[in-house]
């Protein structure tokens, strides 16, 4: 029998100093790291925990669209586009590859390549924007250059494009680069076209997108509201063609046509020339895409005035339409000399002559009659002196001195009655023919008519400002600009030409002085008025040339661009010409060509 | 010999206990573990899976959101070329590159049409 025997283990003794030791060691270690913990747990617990949430949870924004401009019609006169802006990161980028990059990049951009190698060399910065807003075409190529090097990079950035160039320019004004509308239609209204951003707070990966999984709050963002302008694309392309071609033919410096709607104040052209392109607007002059000359340029309205003078006559029944003054050509008062443009005299003459031949005399003493305190009533009440209202930006309140400032004295009155020492916007002047032609209803004008915001539309009705003259006055004006425009085309003193055959139409021109160093510079602005159809207008036209070379009345140079404008006006309006209103060698229509 | 069958036979102790149901819940403590463990890998696997679900769903809900972001880009690039064409500037230069040319105002003719007999019977005009 095998006898198994147990092999005896000899005692591990273990010192007692070492196991202390040991457990020393580990409550060392221990309450190291329970100490250590309790620092990050307990004594920095909301300053890490702040940082760890500022890291994970941001707050992203969400840019919202600004809102789309359209003309009445419906075209697209500004809309935000996502155009590529390209940036680098010099110190991703190859710099072997850097000059080669450089010159690759310098064709696609139209930038010196030395001005890129030193942008993708500037380990200085760790971003440098090289251009933005490519066009479609070149971000294309620029992302086959990216795709092999990282340190290019493309983002998408929106871009205010105004795809009609030019057109209405001034009118619709411009955005800077921070998407902010600085001028007209577009700084007017930019609180309401640049919308509210909203914003999304939520854990965040490393590029920046949201943790779905994770809670999150989102506030939407809210769009631009989308506007559409009482701009009629024809008129406005008319008016624009027609004014370029006569500024440029005559070498004036510049000029201004408005036409608006008489019936409601409605502005369906306005254009000034020289003009710029909003698309490009920080190369031109900063007066040029800051200003709009239809409603910042102040003048002296010459004798398209005369019409104030008459109607406030009129209304206040100061005189009648057969009265009658003496008109001698020249006239002394208060020491001074007044004369008519050409100094000759017309003998006596009524109201209605007085428009007909422009007669300053004439005026002058037809506004004795009438007085100061009921002219520059008349003259408040057609709202000059003050801003129209318009809604656009930088509109300027015109000068109107009155019988109760301290620099004004009775000459004043003599020299307002010919639209001297007085100062209008060209808006202003053409709303008072608006007026004439809308039963003396004086309306605000207007470049808004429907705005739409998440598909809630807004149409803007019209209004009324006040009414100056009655409808009797208002058509018996009419009656005398109709004789005045006619006799324009008068060639052989028979009365039997039209300015526009088959129409009857009412204009009134005007030489404006231009004041110079406390004179009056030898440059004058040419400025026509009007309405058409006279009897019931659809149009009241302002047609303004600033200083041509060629004709020292101005008048040459405007009335032609006036009727060329009425002839296609009423074409486009499709009214049918009166055959009983056309002249001897007329052709119904066809506008008989002043200065031609 | 007595012999202890109690713990050779534990199955069919078992097989006792779960003929008699009162028995059979009232579980001994290390059942309750293995109770809790898989009630716990169940909660588990449900919160996993919603998890996953949620995270795919995410992630679709990211891929439509930048989808749409492109096809907005699309749209307004589209419409810029709409605006682009409809412009009156270029399509008077169109015109006149393909050789057309302004209406003078000779070459319109206005024909007046009578209103109908049964409205001047009326007396009524348009």
């Amino acid at each position: 029998m095998a006898i198994r025997t147990a092999k005896v283990n000899k005692p591990i003794t273990i010192r007692r100093w070492r196991m202390n030791t040991v457990l020393l060691m580990a409550v060392l270690a221990i309450g190291s790291v329970g100490l250590r913990l309790g620092n990050l747990q307990i004594v920095q617990h909301d300053t890490l925990s702040q940082q760890a949430r500022g890291e994970i949870n941001q707050q992203i924004k969400i840019a919202p669209r600004r809102g789309t401009i359209r003309d009445r019609a419906g075209n697209v006169l500004a809309l935000d586009v996502d155009r590529e802006s390209v940036f680098v990161v010099p110190q991703q980028i190859n710099q072997q590859n850097a000059p080669r990059l450089a010159l690759m990049l310098a064709s696609l951009l139209g930038k010196p390549a030395a001005e890129i190698q030193s942008a993708l060399q500037d380990q200085t910065k760790l971003w440098v924007p090289l251009k933005r807003w490519l066009d479609p075409e070149i971000a294309k190529q620029i992302q086959k250059l990216a795709d092999d090097e990282p340190g290019l990079r493309l983002i998408y950035e929106p871009r205010r494009v105004y795809p009609q160039g030019s057109l209405g320019a001034q009118t619709l004004g411009a955005v800077n680069f921070e998407n902010v509308g600085i001028s007209g239609v577009e700084g007017y209204y930019d609180d309401l076209l640049k919308g509210v951003t909203g914003t999304i707070t939520a854990e965040v990966d490393a590029q920046q997108n949201p943790i779905w999984i994770a809670p999150q709050q989102s506030v939407p963002a809210s769009n631009g509201a989308d506007l559409e302008l009482t701009i009629d694309p024809l008129v406005q392309h008319v008016i624009e063609t027609e004014l370029k071609a006569a500024v440029e033919k005559h070498s004036a410096s510049g000029g201004t046509v408005i036409v608006l709607d008489p019936r409601t104040g409605a502005i369906r052209g306005m254009a000034s020339y020289p003009t710029f392109d909003p698309n490009h607007y920080n190369e031109y002059p900063v007066e040029m895409y800051n200003q709009n000359p239809a409603i910042s340029s102040l003048y002296e309205p010459g004798s398209t005035f005369k019409i104030v003078t008459i109607s406030a006559g009129l209304q206040t029944r100061s005189f009648t339409p057969d009265s009658q003054v003496n008109d001698q050509g020249m006239i002394d008062r208060y020491d001074t000399t007044l004369g008519n443009f050409d100094q000759n005299g017309h003998g006596m003459i009524t109201p209605g002559d007085v428009l007909k031949f422009s007669s300053n005399v004439g005026a002058l003493q037809f506004n004795e009659m009438t007085g100061p305190a009921k002219f520059y009533q008349i003259v408040r009440e057609y709202g000059f002196g003050k801003p129209t209202g318009v809604d656009l930006a930088g509109e300027e309140a015109g000068i109107v001195h009155d019988q109760k400032e301290p620099d004004w004295s009775p000459i004043t009155l003599d020299t307002n009655a010919y639209g001297q020492s007085i100062a209008v916007t060209p808006l202003q002047l053409v709303r008072m023919a608006a007026a004439v032609g809308n039963s003396g209803k004086l309306m605000r004008p207007y470049i808004l008519q429907k705005s739409c915001h998440s598909d809630v539309c807004t149409t803007i009705q019209p209004h009324q400002d006040g009414q100056p003259i009655s409808p009797e006055v208002a058509a018996t004006v009419r009656k005398m600009l109709t004789v005045s425009a006619n006799h324009y085309a008068d060639q052989d003193g028979t009365g039997s030409t039209f300015m526009m055959p088959g129409y009857q139409v009412a204009a009134k021109t005007g030489t404006s002085s231009i004041p110079e160093n406390g004179g009056y510079s030898n440059d004058v602005i040419g400025s026509v008025v009007g309405l058409a159809p006279a009897d019931v207008p659809r149009y009241a036209i302002l047609v303004k040339i600033d200083r041509p070379k060629d004709d020292i009345w101005g008048v040459v140079t405007a009335l032609p661009v006036y009727e060329a404008i009425i002839e296609q006006l009423l074409r486009y309006e499709r009214i049918a010409p009166d055959p009983r209103l056309v002249g001897p060698g007329q052709v119904a229509g066809v506008a008989f060509r002043n200065g031609q | 010999m007595a012999v202890n069958l109690r713990q050779l036979f534990p199955l069919q102790q078992a097989k006792v206990r779960r003929s008699q149901l009162a028995r059979y819940l009232s579980l001994d403590g290390g059942r309750y573990l293995i109770a809790a463990a898989v009630i716990l890998s169940l909660m588990s696997l449900i919160s996993l899976g919603q998890t996953g679900r949620l995270a795919t769903q995410g992630y679709e809900l990211a891929q439509m959101q930048t989808e749409r972001t492109q096809l907005l880009r699309q749209r307004s690039a589209l419409q810029l070329q709409l605006s682009e064409a409809a412009s009156l500037l270029k399509i008077d230069l169109r015109a006149t590159a393909l050789g057309l040319r302004p209406m003078t105002p000779e070459q319109t003719h206005y024909v007046t049409i009578a209103p109908p007999i049964d409205s001047q019977d009326k007396g009524t005009t348009r």
